[in-house]
Order: structure tokens, then sequence, then C-alpha cells
């Protein structure tokens, strides 16, 4: 390799300026825990630095962030089953009163959001935050999520109604 | 506050975020295991080498906690442990990859029925006395856990790899496939693997990371397995591989016979099966048994392919679409029973929640049961056995030879676009077990919804 080649770790590391931050708004959104979005950051270019020849550079973001999701899922299976061992898993649904319950100190609307967001099925929480927080098209998020285009629908619009249901209770309270 | 939803989402998530930095700059570390791992396939060719690598990595578990004294050690000896208990293995094996020398050798007794694993796992069996020997160890460290897996099975197919190894699958994988016996494979979950296929005969080895199991130790149980299981005849034993495909073979292809549908109001619609008559791929990812598809055809009810099942060619099929909104198929010979048969409801439809809760007893379907006065308790009484996969896919073989898969696409509470699926296929009249393997495992693989 001549002088001035580009590297593969100089590619990644290229690579990793332009699309690390994205790649951590991503994890925190879908998992609620920076310190863990962070962490799934440096374990999805881990896994994606050793198929840098094999992937399209055009292709690298969207498949980086594929990674990305299937590593949270993979965390939220994980905590799962530790929680289901443990006897701590109750079916819940996304209520205003278990927002409360679990939210001590929760001062705003949107803190309830953001809570209300964490507290939703996965694959609605993944649609949402793809849609309309990494401005994704319907057919990016399917293929991000690999799901069919009528899933991305379904769970975004699962999803909005529930969310829905947060702040509409809460403005009513307001006024 | 805004009433619009999605707009409130998107400013309360850049809110969270806004304190993100733009711009992370990678750690040395990252970039210097990059460079290394492109020099790890020489690992298995250079030994020495490996083990200088192994130290130059900082914080990999299985070897970076080799002792110092191994380095430059190219022959050594590891503990050998029999998965079967109170079976006594020999002591110890000579190994020639250093990577492996902080592992220790699972065996059954037999070469090609053994795997490495980091130290102090826990082997489990899980065989079939027909023509299945699987073997599973899991390693836990820190509260992390990793695991190997292999199968080994004198007739198999991707489904049923799936199913014993717990193997999700994605668009995301990645096969390489190295000479007409070798498939590696890289899930995007990031479960590494190989499948070497010889006639019918199948032998597939994956690896997840965690706790002391890391991508190092994963490639060397992997290259290991294929070294002692590669047969000489393809020439190729150790070299790594290379290939940079990372895709399949092209699908196989069957014709699509469309079927009469019964409604429930009593009409017939009976269909033109030439009028359908298309294609229908078989998309076989990975790993398995090329099935003999050459007499199957894909039986459907419609041209979206909702349902969609494969059966003999020479078979007849019919579909009946109740009026309550539950639906089925059968397929098989004209003058016997369907030995093929698919029931798809909805829930909390009555029937439907039966039909699930033979399968599952999820929160919902307990809740919604019992809100009805029932009890949602899987049935194995009839001497079914039940193998779920993950939260939404079951497996299931009963005593008089059919398996199928039921497949439950619910999410939070049951409303009515969430279904029951069963698939169910009978070995016996046109059908073997290996068919029926096949008829399940191509349904499943178009219709599993807890794919990652």
């Amino acid at each position: 390799m001549g002088p001035g080649a580009v590297t593969k770790a100089d590619r990644l590391a290229e690579l990793y300026r332009a699309e690390s931050a994205r790649v951590v708004n991503l994890a925190y959104a879908l998992t609620g825990d920076r310190a863990l979005a962070e962490d799934l950051m440096q374990e999805a270019f881990l896994k994606v630095g050793s198929r840098l020849r094999r992937v399209a550079p055009d292709d690298f973001g969207a498949y980086l962030r594929t990674t990305v999701v299937n590593l949270a899922r993979s965390h939220h299976r994980r905590t799962f089953v530790r929680r289901k061992h443990a006897g701590e898993v109750e079916h819940q649904h996304v209520t205003r009163q278990r927002i409360y319950e679990e939210g001590a100190g929760v001062s705003d609307t949107r803190d309830m959001l953001w809570r209300a967001l964490q507290s939703l099925p996965a694959r609605q929480r993944e649609a949402v935050v793809c849609r309309f927080f990494m401005d994704m098209s319907e057919q990016e998020t399917a293929r991000t999520l690999g799901v069919g285009v009528g899933t991305v629908k379904s769970s975004v619009s699962r999803g909005l109604q529930a969310l829905r249901g947060i702040v509409d209770v809460d403005e009513v309270q307001e006024r | 506050m805004n009433t619009n939803i999605e707009d409130e989402v998107a400013v309360m998530l850049r809110e969270r975020t806004a304190d993100i930095p733009p711009v992370y700059e990678p750690s040395d570390e990252l970039l210097r295991r990059t460079r290394k791992r492109r020099t790890r396939k020489l690992v298995g060719v250079n030994a020495l080498g490996a083990l200088m690598l192994a130290g130059a990595i900082a914080g990999v578990g299985s070897l970076a906690s080799q002792p110092e004294d191994q380095v430059g050690v190219t022959s050594t000896e590891v503990p050998v442990q029999s998965c079967f208990p109170g079976v006594d293995a020999p002591a110890t094996r000579p190994i020639t990859d250093p990577r492996l020398a902080s592992m220790e050798l699972w065996t059954q007794g037999a070469e090609a029925d053994a795997v490495f694993a980091p130290r102090g796992g826990i082997c489990s069996l899980a065989n079939n006395p027909e023509d299945t020997v699987s073997m599973s160890v899991a390693v836990e460290q820190g509260g992390n856990a990793g695991g190997v897996c292999i199968l080994h099975m004198r007739s198999g197919t991707a489904e049923r790899v799936l199913r014993e190894c717990e193997l999700p699958t994605s668009p995301a994988d990645e096969h390489t496939r190295d000479g007409d016996d070798l498939v590696r494979f890289t899930l995007a979950n990031g479960v590494v693997g190989a499948t070497l296929t010889y006639g019918t005969e199948v032998m597939t080895v994956s690896c997840a990371q965690g706790g002391p199991i890391d991508a190092i130790a994963c490639d060397a149980i992997v290259d290991d397995y294929i070294a002692r299981n590669r047969r000489a005849i393809t020439g190729t034993q150790t070299a790594p591989s290379t290939t940079p495909t990372s895709t399949p073979d092209a699908p196989f292809v069957v014709p699509t016979i469309g079927c009469g549908v019964e409604f429930g109001s009593g009409t017939v619609n009976y269909r033109d099966p030439q009028r359908d008559l298309a294609e229908h791929p078989v998309d076989y990812e990975w790993g398995e048994t090329p099935p003999d598809l050459a007499d199957f055809a894909a039986f459907t009810t419609d041209e979206t392919h909702v349902m969609t099942v494969l059966g003999r060619s020479e078979w007849s099929c019919r579909a009946v679409e109740g009026a309550s909104g539950g639906t089925s198929l059968d397929i098989g010979p004209a003058d016997a029973d369907a030995p093929v048969h698919l029931s798809v409801d909805w829930l909390p439809h009555g029937p439907g929640l039966a039909l699930a809760c033979q399968y599952f007893a999820t929160p919902a379907l307990v809740a919604e049961a019992g809100a009805n006065g029932e009890q949602c308790i899987p049935s194995e009484a009839a001497g079914r056995t039940l193998i779920p996969s993950g939260d939404a896919v079951v497996y299931f073989d009963d005593p008089d030879g059919t398996h199928g898969i039921a497949v439950l696409q619910v999410e939070g509470e049951l409303d009515p676009e969430d279904t029951i699926s069963v698939l169910t296929c009978k070995p016996g009249v046109g059908l073997t077990v290996a068919d029926c393997e096949t008829i399940v495992g191509e349904w499943s693989s178009r219709n599993r919804s807890d794919a990652p």
C-alpha cells in the first residue's frame, strides 16, 4: 500500500465522525439511556467495521442504523428476560397513571411524552422514532426495521395513538 | 401544547438529544481492532502471529486473559468435557490454534459432535433419536452470557437449524459461500457460524458473542469446527473464506396454483387455476440441504399470497373463509385427507383465541381468556411437543408425526388486526418427514413476525 492510500481504519474513522452522533441519537431515542446509546454505537461500529469492504459507501449509514436497531432490540430482549426471570415483568400498557407512578418528578408534558415513548412496544417505538425523529420515509423505516411498509404504517399509527392519548389528557387537565 | 403529536415527538426528541455532541472521535482502540480484524484470518495459518495479535488487543476477554507463559507456544492441551452427564471424556486434547488455549472441548464422543467453548460453560443436549444431534454451551461472565451451538442432522433444512439453535434471520444477514459444501454466515444480531452440507447431511456451528466469548473467540470456535469436520474432498480444508458474496443462491421457483375459496355465506368461488399460474419463489436462505422441489407447487388463495403453502403439484386444495373471518386452507390428494392444513384466525375472536391458547399463554391471551371465563393453558396432554422459538413462534411435533408451527401476531392488547396462524403437515401419503420440514420451513420463512 503506497503512501497516502486510504486504509480501512481511515475510512472507518471518517465514517465514525460522519455517522456516530446520528447513531447515538437513534440509540438514545430507542433505549432512553445515554450511556447505553454510546455503548451501542461503539458496538455497532465494531460490528460493521469488519464489513466495510462488503458495504457500499452509500449504504453504510443505513446498514449502521439497522445494526443499532438490532442491537437495541437485543438489549431489550436480554433486559426483558432478566426481569422476567426475576419476576419483575407485568403486562402493562402505556397509561397516564403508569407514567405518573413510574416517573415521580415528571415535570411537563414533554417529559411525560418521553416516558410514554420509552414505554411503547419496541416496534411502535422504533417506527415512531425512525419516522419523526430520524426523518425516514416509510420505505426507509421499513428497510431499517426489517419489516413491511404496512407494518410500519400500523406501528406508527398505534404508537402515535398511544402517545396522543397521553398528551390530550394532559392538555385537558392544563385548561 | 401543539396538538400535532408527530411534531411534538420530534421536538421532544430533539430537546432530549440536544446535548449529544455533533461529532464523536473514534477511539484508538476501535481503529486498532479494526486494523487487527483484517488480519485475523491469517491466525489459523500463523499461530505465533495469532498469539502476538492476541496480546496486542487490549480488553478482549478470552485472548487477553491468556497467561503470559503461553506466548510463543504453538501447541498445548486443553480440558475435554463430556456433555453426557456421568460419561467420562478424555482428560485433555492437544490443540494447535492458540485462540483455543483458554477454552475447553465439549464432546458427545464423536469428533463431529464436539465444540470448543471458553471454560466454565454449561452444556446441554437436545438429541432427536431420528437424526439430529444438537449441543449448546452457554458461558456467562459478569452477568453477560454468550453461547455456542452445534447441530448435526442426517437430513436438514434451514428451518430446523433455526429451530434447534434458536437463530433468528434477517435481510441484513450475511452469507458467504466457500465451495459447494461450506457457507459461513454472520447474522444481523452478531451471531456467526458456518454450515457444512454433504448430500442430505448438514452440520452447523453458531456462536453468539457475550461474556467471555468475543468476536475472535467466535471466529476460533467456528474455524476449528470447520477444520475438524470439513471433508478433504473439497481440497480447501484450511483455506479461510474469501469469497465476497453476501447473498444466497438464487431462490428455487415453483409454480403457483390457485385454490377455490368457499365463503361462509355459502357461495363458492372456484377459481381457474390456470389464471394463477406464476412463479412462486421459495427462498431458502442458507445452510440447508437443497430440497427437492421438482414436483412441488405453491397453493394460494389470492394474488396477495396471504395464504400460500407448498404441496405436491398434483394435489388439490380447498380454502374456506368463514363468515366470522377465520380462514383455512387444506392441501392434499383429491381422494384422501389433506395432510397439509393452514388455519388463520383473528383475535380476540373466540375460535382464534381457543386456537392460540393451544400454543401460547401470553399475558394478553390469558387476560382475554380469563375475561371469557376460560383458561389459556397450552396443552401437551395429547403428547404434543411444543418447542418455542421466541415469544411469538412455537414449533410442535405430535406423536403421529405431524409437524407444525404456530405464529402469533399480537402487539399489546388484542385487537382485530392480530392473528394466530397454525400450519400442520402430516407425513404419510406423498410426504416424507423431510417434505414436511420443507413445507413448514418455507411458510415459516415468510410468516415469522419476530425476525430482528
